[in-house]
């Protein structure tokens, strides 16, 4: 927080932002977003913990901005994340996705800071609208069906969200965003909207395919977002729900399974993010002071080094123009700089120590322990492995140290990397340092400190746990050592979940024809493609009428 | 947990996750995918979202 300066919700600014860049040519268009971001980051440090916004609305009284540590904790890497993705964009981003990520931004912001679910509503649906546009920005086909699919299923959650919070505010007379609870099917609504959101597993398909269809930028600015705003929505309203200690166990191995998996290296850093939102979603669970601190400690460093790594997977993407594995190798020599950024963000997330994963992750970790949840612990730590797995040794093996996969075509620096990517890169390594080596910096804007229950400031570095680390990090290195061959780059498109519903029907249909009964055609081979402006109107309109039927359903009833 | 409880969850779960990795991704919830070459320019290619 800076003194004197004026209080005003980041969102109006990044929101202004927006405009102006949607008005001024495209050639200054990328200076007016680094411009907006950080009038936004200013905005954010000028608010003072305890100030809210209030006004009566029908009744209810509404709160678009209450600011706390918790909430302040999350804008203020909003506002880094913001800020670095605009620097890394500079030249690559056209006007629909600068004009995009700041509203996106601005959702988040109005997430964070709403004090009644129907402000929160409204921003997290926003948050929807701007991120889509953020995949069909790439202008692709294939981004244009992943952000389909992202849309549908996002409005999909709104609505759950939407019906729940019509529910709950009919059910208590309450607009009031705090403390919510899933004794109610309202409140178990609501949970179910924020795990969409938060990529939770079996709800999480949408993220691994929609992210990595995005542009370079596109990409750092969704991993920053949505999940990490979901997770402040959980730790703000379902703190200490045992049911999300499961969830989050179950999400943490699963996303690093699928990591394992797949062949695109972004794609691979989506399910890492998938894997990480299950720590934070365990330790919401959990629910203690300590935990919510390890929760928020953790989000804020996994926007750090995540940021970082989906930049150093751009970097390739955008010199070589590929981002498979059967088709990378080798690329070390060519980008020393981008290779090394990379492995700064690497070791964050591997926990090594005077790095950031080392300062946070183990905060959560201990508070999870503390809690008697035992079981968890252990299975976040064979998580832990898989994550040391994917980011520290299959993806920058495969991609800089290796062979070239395909030696008779390998991948070649057609373009350079432009400086304000390594500007980019390079502060949010610096932060990633510098939150490693010096942890008070981040436990000082937690809610609680980081204190343990005993009243003492947590310390990662003794040489127990030092040397615990160590010995996961190094025996991983063993694991990956032996089993190398199986984790080559695989020509395989993973559906994950959304298998169930992209290729069992097709499967399924000469086994139903078999049985002589009339067989519904499951998809003709010449259809043209639905168009994606009458699907985004038909899904939005499917949205309003499905949102008016719960609500007036939810009136009558009550 | 000791340093070498550690270690070993390193090497056994990680061979255990490598394991798990090749068939639920690799075979079950996965269709095979041609997977050609991107063109040389980096602005036509996989930056495309092939």
């Amino acid at each position: 927080m800076i003194e004197g300066l004026p209080q005003i919700h980041p969102a109006i600014v990044a929101v202004a932002g927006a405009l102006v860049v949607g008005l001024v040519p495209r050639r200054l268009g990328g200076w007016v977003t680094v411009t907006a971001a950080a009038l936004t980051g200013l905005a954010v440090l000028g608010l003072r913990d305890g100030t809210t916004w209030g006004y009566d609305f029908y009744g209810f009284e509404l709160t678009p901005l209450r600011v706390d540590d918790l909430s302040l904790a999350f804008a203020y890497i909003f506002a880094l994340a913001l800020l670095a993705g605009a620097v890394f964009g500079l030249r690559t981003m056209g006007t629909l996705e600068r004009t995009s990520a700041l509203v996106y931004a601005a959702s988040a912001f109005g997430v964070v800071f709403a004090g009644d679910l129907v402000t929160l509503f409204f921003f997290w649906e926003l948050k929807v609208s701007a991120s889509v546009l953020l995949v069909f920005a790439r202008r692709s086909a294939a981004s244009g069906r992943a952000a389909l699919r992202y849309l549908y299923v996002s409005l999909a959650g709104g609505v759950v969200l939407l019906g729940g919070v019509a529910w709950w505010i009919v059910g208590t007379g309450s607009v009031a965003f705090d403390g919510l609870s899933v004794d109610t099917g309202a409140g178990v609504l609501i949970l179910v909207g924020f795990l969409v959101a938060a990529a939770a597993v079996p709800l999480h398909a949408w993220m691994p395919d929609a992210y990595p269809a995005s542009t370079i930028a596109g990409t750092v600015f969704l991993a920053a977002f949505t999940s990490k705003a979901a997770i402040y929505a959980l730790a703000r309203g379902f703190p200490g729900t045992e049911v999300l200690v499961w969830v989050g166990v179950v999400t943490a191995i699963y996303g690093v399974v699928f990591a394992l998996g797949v062949n695109d290296i972004r794609r691979m850093l989506v399910y890492s993010s998938v894997s990480q939102a299950g720590f934070m979603i365990t330790a919401v669970g959990v629910g203690t002071s300590l935990a919510i601190d390890g929760a928020t400690a953790h989000a804020v460093a996994h926007i750090a080094y995540k940021g970082l790594l989906l930049m150093g997977a751009g970097a390739v993407l955008w010199t070589t123009g590929r981002s498979h594995l059967t088709h990378l190798g080798g690329l070390a020599r060519a980008l020393p700089w981008v290779t090394g950024l990379y492995l700064v963000g690497a070791a964050s997330i591997a926990s090594i120590p005077l790095f950031s994963g080392y300062a946070t992750k183990e905060l959560g970790a201990l508070a999870i322990e503390e809690a008697g949840f035992e079981a968890a612990y252990w299975l976040l730590k064979l998580a832990s492995v898989g994550t040391v797995l994917v980011v520290l040794y299959r993806l920058p093996w495969f991609t800089f140290f290796a062979p070239p996969a395909d030696p008779a075509a390998p991948a070649v620096v057609r373009r350079g990397v432009p400086v304000s990517m390594y500007v980019a890169m390079g502060a949010l390594a610096v932060v990633n340092i510098a939150v490693g080596v010096a942890p008070r910096l981040l436990y000082d804007l937690l809610p609680g400190g980081g204190l343990l229950p005993d009243g003492e400031v947590y310390s990662g570095f003794s040489a127990y746990k030092l040397a615990g680390t160590l010995a996961l990090v190094a025996g991983a290195a063993v694991a990956f050592a032996l089993g190398r061959r199986w984790l080559v780059g695989r020509p395989v498109r993973v559906l994950d979940v959304d298998w169930l519903y992209r290729d069992l029907p097709p499967r399924l249909a000469p086994a139903v024809a078999r049985l002589h009964l009339p067989t519904p055609t499951l998809r003709a081979p010449h259809a043209p493609a639905l168009p994606v402006w009458l699907g985004t109107l038909w899904v939005s309109a499917a949205v309003v009428v499905t949102a008016l039927v719960v609500v007036l359903a939810v009136g009558m009833a009550t | 947990m000791s340093a070498l409880t550690l270690g070993a969850l390193g090497i056994f779960g990680g061979g255990l996750l490598i394991a798990v990795s090749v068939v639920l991704p690799g075979r079950v919830l996965s269709r095979p995918e041609p997977d050609p070459l991107p063109a040389d320019d980096p602005a036509v290619s996989e930056e495309a979202g092939a």
